[in-house]
């Protein structure tokens, strides 16, 4: 994963220097009147100079992540796969209501760890998504029914 | 209102028939999050935030604050019987805790930790009680330049206790910081890093923030690879300790509590730094240092009883200055913020049935977590068994309608799955998300507060290093930083 870490620290960099650049923008005023950008300055600048320390230490023979052994490539499948569904979910939730999309977001998520069942995750996804729905609905929340006007 | 009078407003509020149902509700919720590994108490807070709308202050804090301290005693549980921390405060427990369990002394472990947990909570809601009225009055006086100082050796200390690196814990303080800006300038009315993006003009939500960073990136992590978990699987019996138990153990408690409650104080600092602490020199007091590791009871008391006395301790510098001392407390500000109540010192005086209501009613969860964890531990033993393919599934719902019902707004959900990525990518890379969150919730109020310092000494930046209490806040920053870059610049020279 020592690529995924450059990478980041490389947009931790990038961010800085977007940021510093805007701050700059909006004003960093005096020290008696502190300007809108004098705040994200300071912190972009230390933020900067922090990224370019990470990226020095990356570069150096030895210097290794300290977290979880990497799962490797091969199993960012599923979390790939779940944060794609959430966008999707993200999208059509307004248009094709609560009740349908909790279904389809359900029924990926059961797929994603058993996906040989498919019968019994069709059935859990279904109950799930109308049981949740008319209790948050007992609870007020207002929730979409979408354009087939699935609830109520 | 004197001491006495507030204790008394402290439980008729505490006792209204409401607050107590939502204080069991608190505890019960915070239990079951302590139980099981994988959302913390930050992000159930973060789930429950919205249900809070509708409800009254008082009773909102004591459902929050009840997740928080309930979910320091559940987090023991796992500990014990699955050599898996139930949340970080938890980790130390593993070592004695587990290996009790293994030579068939589950049940003393689970009750010592019931126990410890119950007197450090307990006496650690006393010492708020005692200390949290003058501290107030002293906060009161406390001007701008001090609050800056305070905040930023809050960040400081947070970010050098972190277990992985301090820069890069740093770097998330940064990052938290300029995340807190974006949206409308309070003072100047300019709109700040918004991209033209209406949603963007409030700020970016705490709540999608949270629920993202903790709980979708810890949901991420786990359904990488089918991990099946070993659950000890003996009869759980003699959950009461016995004489000898308790005379092992009762030093170890007292000494726990006492570090637990004042490393709580600390800004920054809190229950998990103080279960390591509290480990630490019960090993270096014990007659028999060789025994921890192996199923010392004192190693599961002291840190139990620490983790717990931190929790009452970490809401003083809330209560009193108005400054989150870690993550969960950032959430109980954000709880209080959303009624329209910002904490400090004018609290006690503006709002006395919140403050005092707040404390009594965690004494009565103490004692309600008591009769939780000790005659219905096999329920919680049960829960460790539903698979976690039910279980993440529920996690993400409840994340999504949580962040959804806030403003009824997609865009919300949006946000909670970039910070979900972020959070994801931040594991991987050795990122702490506490940092971030806490600098993202300080940040409006540094910005402020420097300003107005600037304002008083007519923009004459040395007023933070002439007024004693800021002086000595800032040479301690400058200490700490020196030390961790003398350990960086040491430790890069060693890889060498």
């Amino acid at each position: 994963m020592k690529l995924l870490d450059r990478i980041s620290n490389l947009f931790l960099i990038g961010l800085s220097v977007f940021v510093l650049a805007g701050s700059y923008k909006l004003g960093i005023g005096t020290l008696r009147n502190l300007g809108s950008g004098f705040m994200p300055f300071l912190a972009s600048a230390l933020l900067f100079i922090l990224s370019l320390l990470i990226l020095i230490g990356i570069g150096r023979k030895g210097e290794k992540i300290n977290g979880r052994p990497s799962a490797g490539w091969k199993n960012l499948l599923r979390p790939g796969s779940l944060i794609v569904a959430l966008l999707v979910y993200m999208l059509l939730l307004n248009y094709l209501g609560y009740i349908l999309t909790t279904f389809l977001l359900m029924a990926q998520m059961f797929f994603i760890s058993e996906p040989k069942r498919w019968h019994k995750n069709i059935i859990y996804a279904a109950v799930i998504a109308i049981l949740t729905f008319t209790l948050f609905r007992w609870l007020q929340v207002q929730l979409p029914t979408g354009i087939l006007g699935i609830g109520w | 209102m004197d001491f006495w009078q507030s204790i008394l407003l402290g439980f008729q509020t505490a006792f209204q028939p409401v607050n107590l149902l939502y204080c069991f509700f608190g505890v019960l919720i915070g239990t079951l999050i302590g139980v099981l590994p994988g959302i913390g108490p930050a992000g159930a807070m973060a789930i429950l935030l919205p249900v809070t709308f509708n409800v009254s202050p008082v009773s909102s804090i004591i459902l929050l604050a009840g997740i928080y301290y309930g979910a320091m005693y559940g987090g023991s549980t796992t500990s014990i019987l699955v050599n898996i921390p139930g949340e970080p405060a938890s980790v130390v427990t593993c070592l004695d805790g587990y290996q009790m369990a293994l030579t068939g002394r589950a049940g003393p472990a689970l009750g010592i930790s019931a126990f410890g947990s119950f007197i450090a909570g307990t006496l650690g809601v006393i010492g708020l009680m005692l200390l949290a009225h003058p501290l107030a009055r002293i906060a009161l006086k406390i001007g701008p330049p001090e609050y800056v100082s305070l905040m930023v050796l809050g960040l400081i200390i947070l970010t050098y206790l972190t277990e992985k690196s301090f820069i890069k814990s740093m770097a998330m303080a940064a990052l938290g910081l300029i995340l807190s800006y974006v949206g409308l300038d309070i003072i100047s009315g300019q709109a700040r890093f918004t991209f033209n993006v209406d949603n963007l003009l409030e700020g970016i939500g705490i709540v999608p923030m949270v629920m993202g960073l903790f709980g979708i990136a810890e949901v991420l992590e786990n359904i990488e690879v089918t991990v099946k978990r070993s659950i000890f699987k003996t009869h759980i019996k003699g959950l009461l300790p016995t004489l000898k138990d308790w005379a092992d153990s009762i030093l170890a408690i007292i000494r726990g509590t006492i570090i637990g409650f004042f490393l709580g104080i600390l800004p920054g600092g809190g229950a998990i730094l103080a279960s390591f602490v509290s480990y630490a020199i019960e090993k270096k007091v014990s007659k028999h240092p060789d025994k921890f590791g192996k199923g010392a009871i004192e190693g599961v008391a002291a840190p139990e009883s620490a983790n717990n006395a931190a929790s009452s301790g970490a809401f003083i510098p809330l209560l009193t200055l108005g400054i989150p001392a870690n993550v969960v407390m950032a959430m109980l500000f954000a709880g209080l913020l959303i009624h329209g109540i910002r904490p400090g010192p004018l609290l006690l005086k503006d709002y006395p049935e919140i403050f005092w209501g707040v404390i009594a009613s965690m004494y009565i969860g103490n004692l309600m977590l008591l009769a939780l964890n000790l005659p219905l531990i096999g329920i919680w033993v049960q829960l460790l068994k539903v698979p976690f393919r039910f279980l993440f599934p529920m996690i993400i719902l409840f994340c999504v309608i949580g962040v959804y019902s806030i403003n009824n707004s997609v865009f919300d959900i949006g946000v909670m799955v970039i910070f979900g990525l972020g959070g994801y990518i931040m594991r991987k890379c050795d990122y702490e998300p506490a940092p971030l969150v806490l600098a993202y919730v300080l940040g409006p109020m540094l910005e402020q507060a420097m300003r107005q310092s600037l304002i008083i000494s007519d923009g004459n930046f040395t007023i933070f290093f002439t007024r004693p209490i800021s002086a000595v806040c800032f040479a301690f920053c400058l200490l700490l930083l020196i030390l961790s870059f003398t350990k960086f610049f040491t430790k890069r020279k060693a890889s060498e």
